[in-house]
């Protein structure tokens, strides 16, 4: 479909078909909304400038190195020669997912800790709050953009177990975690009922 | 956004986050306000997700896309202060009468808002009458006080210049 094809539905609200479609009437419906247009108060910039301007430099900036920021440096590397040693094998480059419950379990956090491996992106879920699937049901986590979720396994957490998860896809492409209550025989596809989401929090580290 | 002025914000530049706040400063504040439904504290957590930024600016990656990187403040800045200012109890019921307010429809509504705010201002005035406002090529042109005519290619226009700036969220991309 051509661009002038595209603007026309847009503009107009008919004209594209399909997910095409959906898409240009998610846009126009986002136009309509009065968010989409509020400005946010003219002074707001020098309330933030003056916030800044309190601020220390802040961490990773070149400030010279004070004694307690070596100390705390230190501090920092030997927690980290700390973990690597208790976890028995090297932790390759990755990132954390802070996950938030939704509406459907509002009480539930944690973290999604992914790590890119030879075969794959490993995910390392803790969750808090959310309790075990009920019988006849489990959970999904899945990696999500625009509307296509790709599953990176299930669980129950009926068991004090970890949460192991693989994923084929890189999450650069897929930036959104979800986790739905599946129904079992309910057929592979998302259920709809998100019950904790998260989403990655910056540019993948290299 | 220009690399230089992203790598001049990640190295503490005070006039970079100024160019950062005229960029991001409408889609931050509508991304808050979706989740907030108030002004004052949109205002709020718009002001601290600049804050945030700033003090998280020398971990950002310059050559990486910078609107994943301040949405996902801004997300948080507005759910934190959400719930901050609301009861536990009242939460669910906040959230679920809210469709807008979740992580995709709030990722949609600031790439849309960025691009808007990227269009030129008389461009921007039609969609905001056209859309917002729910006017006719007739009333707008009435509004605005030029030819009719002027409104429809002014509107052509606009509506695929949109469409050029979302041509991201259509593959799935970033802003």
């Amino acid at each position: 479909m051509s661009t002038d094809e595209r603007a026309a539905h847009l503009e107009t609200g008919s004209g594209a078909t399909g997910d095409e479609a959906g898409r240009l009437d998610r846009v126009r419906s986002i136009l309509a909304r009065a968010e989409t247009w509020a400005e946010p108060p003219a002074d707001l910039i020098d309330r933030v400038l003056e916030d800044v301007a309190g601020e220390p430099v802040p961490a990773g900036r070149w400030s010279g190195w004070p004694s307690a920021a070596i100390a705390a440096a230190l501090a920092l590397v030997l927690v980290g020669l700390i973990a690597f040693v208790d976890s028995g094998e090297p932790r390759p480059a990755g990132t954390v997912i802070a996950m938030t419950g939704t509406e459907l379990a509002p009480a539930a956090t944690g973290e999604a800790r992914i790590e890119e491996r030879p075969s794959g992106w490993y995910v390392h879920l803790e969750v808090r709050g959310l309790p075990p699937a009920g019988e006849g049901s489990y959970y999904e986590a899945w990696l999500w953009r625009n509307g296509e979720g790709v599953s990176m396994g299930t669980f129950h957490l009926r068991s004090p177990d970890p949460v192991a998860l693989w994923s084929g896809v890189s999450p650069e492409d897929y930036p959104v975690v979800r986790i739905t209550l599946q129904d079992e025989g309910g057929g592979p596809a998302p259920s709809g009922r998100v019950v904790m989401t998260g989403m990655l929090p910056g540019p993948w580290p290299r | 956004m220009d690399r230089e002025i992203l790598r001049r914000f990640q190295a503490g530049d005070e006039s970079a986050l100024q160019a950062v706040y005229r960029r991001y400063g409408g889609a931050i504040h509508t991304v808050a306000l979706a989740i907030l439904r108030d002004p004052e504290l949109a205002a709020d957590a718009t002001q601290v997700t600049f804050l945030k930024a700033w003090r998280a600016a020398a971990t950002f990656d310059p050559d990486r896309d910078f609107a994943p990187w301040i949405y996902a403040i801004a997300r948080r800045a507005a759910i934190d202060l959400l719930r901050k200012e609301r009861p536990a109890s009242e939460l669910p019921e906040t959230l679920a009468a809210d469709p807008g307010a979740g992580i995709e429809e709030t990722w949609e509504a600031f790439q849309v808002r960025l691009a808007v705010d990227a269009l030129p201002a008389e461009e921007r005035e039609v969609i905001r009458l056209s859309h917002f406002e729910g006017l006719t090529h007739q009333e707008i042109a009435g509004r605005l006080g030029v030819p009719v005519g002027t409104v429809k290619s002014r509107s052509h226009r606009a509506h695929r210049r949109l469409v050029e700036l979302l041509d991201h969220m259509r593959e799935g991309g970033t802003a």
